[in-house]
């Protein structure tokens, strides 16, 4: 059964903000929200023109003074921040490239990571049309990408697993990112980001 | 003859719709500069002349998303304009890399091609760090065509930094509670064009009044500046000008109580004007609206040659049939003392390098010489030979002043003026100047402060500093800029700058593009070369081939002028390309965030360094001029109290100094005043002295004059008293003009005129106590 909550797809959400809001509200009931956050990553780049996924892991931390520190270990050491200024790449402790915040495109992606995993609404909704569901723990029938650890999670706790779509508010960004889907229960589970038919980013991540 | 040609000539020109010139941009100084330096000032001019920027301030952002398009289409439906950026539909991105496809192995930034000079092997690395980092999601897709993402940096390095991002399609800034959409605009016409100013204004008021309560309009653009420029010189025309007039007819009719005669006091001004007017128009392009208005005050000081005219026509001048004596062999060396001195004080006003007052000397010596010769040929005939019947009650109260007025001669009023004297210099010795280019600005505070709002938002690049670069070739320009480009990097490395902009970095040399694609082949696309060591360390077994095929695939073809000029990428940076002058090519390179006045100055030096590159500051040049003219100017009036001072001498013998101590005294009075209050002084009070010593003079003359010819008579005294007011009726008003410039002399001249007409009288020595006077005057000296 699903909770009543599930949102139109349709671009112009200004008609239900508060469906959506409410929605948001629910999510932000339940998840935690810590004043940092720290974890491990898993990303798989599925490219076009290669037959495998590009895999890589590490270690990631965030908060709010210091931005988001992303720490390539797996296939080779690489240490990325996205900040207020914008992104620095350090290549064995030496700043190799950086590109500030002024620079249009690029640092969205920092921005979304940033914001999707303090669950910081506003921010996202600065450029995307936020659109989703809850799902009760009982439910079976669940839409979307988010259905393999569904029942196994649901066991283990009263929580709810939700998904979330997040489509450009924008043609431009739109040619960037098709759209972006969000999954979790009390934390932010899985992030992919679909930057055109053959091409996608996903990111999975585990809470510390 | 004269007056009925001229009259033609009005009409005829004035009816095919003449267009005054209203800028605040002629009145400016032409400053003597290279070629390079004045060409760019034209073309940066040009270029930005036309063009307006809007911030709409909203706490909302739907709904500034709405007044935002419904402020745009507005804009877009009064066909006033040629182009209105709004919503953005297309991503600059995809253009960029549309444009730059066929050259992307020609394309490197610096950074890069320092890398690959050095085969640096971190390079592969920290591509490869990007790709497994979130970054992915954006250089992915270039894995083939760029795998190294070294055309990914190169747009990254040379993409204008825009503090804007785009949000529902709008450029947006958010800046605490408050969002700011950016919108753009070009004008389709001359933004001087006074009926074109007023439709645009017209339309820009209608869609701000549109705009929904909380949305807040911040403007920016020549036109609003042009636009206020010219409302305020025609109602300050329509209430100085009439004011003055008005006050000057009042005060015709209480003193000679006559329509006639105050009809003809107007007439040499009338014909006075219509010659200036009508001449100035055939000896300029355009005539400023700030030459009329200040033509207005030609009448005060035209009008003088009148007043002494008609004041000898008084009941004393009388022969035995009651009829006047001709009275012009009696004024006729005053009244031309008088011509000279008023158009010497002016010529030198025309010495001034601003096209506006030299615009307005011409006009006002013009116009004298029309008035004078209307007294001299036009009165006689129209006033024929019946003496003028003067307010009595007047007379006998003017009578009464100058009797008891002070005298220099006694010896009491000499003590006082000499200490006056010494006081007065030891202020004006300690005057602070002030040169400030903002001296000229003649706009409202609250348009200035908008102007400074919407420029720091956009953090454009400065608009008063840059560099003009010229070579003999466009390829050899481009490489200058190349060359001069490594030192601004250092300059921005150093925190000088935060930025630059130059041609070179979207059009690389040929030279450049060659070696670009050189490196390529050598560093990177070699059989062992990074692309191999990339497709190694990441074991992407097909990559190599396929990334080497795509490079194979584009050939060089260089990148040329023209291409870039005809692309729809170019418009962010065309304005920087000025482009051939007599075999020599031209180029701007703009700068961003200059740090403070000390990094102006190594900005200056640092471009002393490399021939060909001058850096242009526009700000200090004008400030410089001013200060080197207000030197000049104070030279100039030394020389004018000189000149006027052995002219005299030929007329007056030792007394001369009695003719020249009223306007002398009453220019220290006016500086030590405006010292003491706390004005700063100008170049313009240093103007407005010319005309206190020109209208000094004329006073000091005609009562000198009179009292040689053995009569005090009041009527001359009256004369004096008549254009001193009018005078100050003139010039005076302008003390209340929110021009600064125009502020400044009506100040000066207000005061000195009323001190002239107290101290004038003091000095004439007294016919009656000749010889004692002429004892006593030997001591000060």
């Amino acid at each position: 059964m699903v909770l009543a909550i599930s949102l139109s797809a349709i671009p112009d959400t200004r008609a239900d903000t508060s469906e959506q809001g409410a929605l948001l509200d629910a999510i932000t009931a339940q998840v935690e929200i810590g004043e940092s956050i720290a974890g491990l990553f898993e990303q798989r780049k599925f490219i076009a023109v290669l037959p495998q996924a590009l895999l890589s892991s590490g270690r990631f931390h965030m908060d709010k003074k210091s931005g988001l520190e992303w720490l390539v270990i797996e296939p080779l050491a690489s240490r990325m921040v996205f900040d207020d200024e914008g992104i620095r790449q350090n290549q064995n402790g030496q700043e190799v490239w950086q590109i500030s915040n002024d620079q249009p495109g690029v640092v969205i992606i920092g921005q979304v990571i940033q914001a999707a995993l303090s669950f910081d609404w506003p921010s996202l909704e600065r450029y995307f049309f936020i659109d989703g569901a809850i799902h009760t723990r009982m439910d079976e029938q669940i839409d979307d990408h988010s259905n393999e650890q569904v029942t196994e999670n649901n066991n283990a706790n009263k929580n709810k697993r939700w998904t979330l779509t997040l489509t450009p508010r924008d043609q431009v960004l739109k040619e960037m990112i098709e759209r972006i889907t969000l999954e979790g229960e009390n934390q932010l589970e899985k992030l992919i980001m679909f930057e055109s038919a053959n091409e996608r980013t996903e990111l999975a991540f585990t809470i510390l | 003859m004269v007056v009925l040609a001229c009259v033609i000539y009005l009409y005829l020109t004035l009816s095919r719709g003449y267009q005054f010139d209203s800028s605040v941009m002629t009145l400016l100084p032409e400053s003597q500069h290279s070629i390079a330096q004045s060409l760019a000032t034209k073309h940066l001019t040009n270029a930005t002349d036309r063009r307006m920027v809007f911030l709409l301030e909203d706490s909302d952002k739907p709904r500034s998303a709405d007044a935002a398009q419904a402020f745009t289409e507005t804009l877009k439906n009064s066909q006033l304009f040629s182009r209105v950026q709004g919503k953005i539909t297309t991503s600059p991105t995809d253009s960029w890399q549309q444009f730059y496809q066929n050259q992307r192995y020609q394309l490197l930034s610096s950074e890069s091609r320092r890398r690959l000079q050095s085969d640096d092997p971190s390079l592969v690395k920290e591509s490869l760090g990007r790709l497994y980092s979130p970054l992915a999601s954006v250089v992915g897709a270039q894995l083939i065509e760029d795998p190294l993402q070294l055309f990914f940096q190169w747009r990254l390095a040379v993409t204008p930094r825009l503090p804007f991002a785009l949000e529902d399609g709008w450029l947006t800034r958010s800046e605490a509670a408050q969002h700011y959409r950016l919108i753009s605009a070009e004008l389709s016409e001359n933004p001087y064009d006074i009926a074109y100013q007023q439709q645009v204004m017209a339309t820009l008021l209608e869609a701000q009044t549109a705009l929904p309560p909380e949305s807040q309009l911040l403007s920016s653009g020549l036109i609003l500046h042009a636009a206020h420029g010219a409302k305020q010189a025609i109602g300050e025309i329509s209430t100085i000008g009439l004011g003055s007039a008005l006050g000057i007819l009042l005060l015709l009719f209480i003193c000679f109580q006559r329509v006639r005669t105050v009809a003809l006091a107007f007439v040499p001004l009338v014909i006075g004007c219509l010659i200036a007017l009508t001449l100035s128009l055939v000896l300029f392009d355009r005539v400023h609206l700030i030459t009329l208005a200040f033509g207005a005050g030609l009448v005060g000081v035209a009008i003088d040659y009148v007043l002494h005219f008609l004041c000898a026509h008084n009941h004393e001048n009388t022969d035995s049939k009651g009829l006047c004596r001709p009275v012009l062999p009696i004024i006729l060396p005053s009244l031309t003392m008088g011509l000279v001195s008023s158009v010497l004080a002016y010529t030198a006003q025309g010495m001034a390098p601003f096209p506006g007052l030299r615009q307005m000397a011409v006009f006002s010596v013009i116009g004298l010489i029309g008035a004078w010769l209307t007294v001299l040929c036009w009165l006689p005939l129209l006033q024929g030979q019946k003496p003028i019947s003067f307010n009595p009650v007047l007379i006998n109260q003017l009578r009464q002043w100058q009797s008891r007025w002070p005298k220099v001669d006694s010896v009491w009023v000499k003590i006082v003026l000499i200490i006056l004297s010494i006081g007065l210099i030891a202020v004006v010795a300690n005057i602070k100047t002030n040169d400030d280019i903002r001296l000229l600005q003649t706009s409202p505070p609250k348009l200035l402060e908008e102007d400074i709002a919407v420029q720091t938002l956009l953090q454009a690049a400065s608009p008063a500093q840059y560099l003009v670069l010229k070579a003999d070739s466009e390829e050899a320009l481009l490489q200058l800029e190349e060359s001069y480009s490594e030192k601004l990097s250092q300059a921005i490395d150093t925190g000088l700058i935060t930025g630059f902009m130059a041609t070179s970095q979207y059009l690389p040399s040929q030279q450049r593009q060659l070696d670009n694609r050189a490196l390529l082949e050598d560093k990177v696309y070699a059989p062992e070369g990074q692309l191999h060591r990339l497709v190694n360390s990441a074991n992407f077994p097909t990559l190599e081939s396929q990334a080497r095929q795509s490079y194979q695939d584009v050939p060089l073809t260089l990148l040329q002028l023209k291409d870039w000029q005809n692309s729809d990428i170019c418009e962010l940076a065309a304005h920087l390309w000025i482009g051939e002058l007599k075999g020599n090519y031209y180029s701007i390179v703009t700068l961003f965030g200059i740090r403070d006045t000390s990094a102006i100055e190594k900005l200056a030096l640092m471009a002393n360094t490399l021939d060909g590159v001058e850096f242009v500051d526009r700000v200090s040049d004008i400030s410089n001029l001013l200060s080197n003219y207000r030197e000049q100017l104070l030279r100039w009036l030394l020389l004018a109290y000189g000149l006027v001072l052995v002219l005299a001498t030929l007329r007056y013998g030792r007394d001369a100094w009695r003719v020249l101590a009223a306007p002398a005294l009453a220019s220290l009075l006016v500086m030590s005043l405006l010292q003491i209050t706390g004005s700063t002084i100008t170049i313009f009070h240093s103007l407005a002295l010319l005309l206190v010593l020109g209208i000094g003079l004329d006073a000091s003359i005609f009562l000198q004059d009179d009292s040689r010819a053995g009569n005090s008579s009041p009527y001359t005294w009256l004369a004096v008293t008549l254009s001193s007011l009018t005078t100050l009726l003139a010039f005076g008003l302008l003390a209340l003009s929110s021009t600064p410039v125009l502020h400044y002399f009506g100040v000066t001249v207000l005061l000195g005129i009323i001190c002239v007409w107290l101290l004038a009288p003091c000095f004439i020595k007294a016919h009656d106590q000749q010889n004692q006077g002429r004892t006593e005057d030997s001591k000060p000296a």
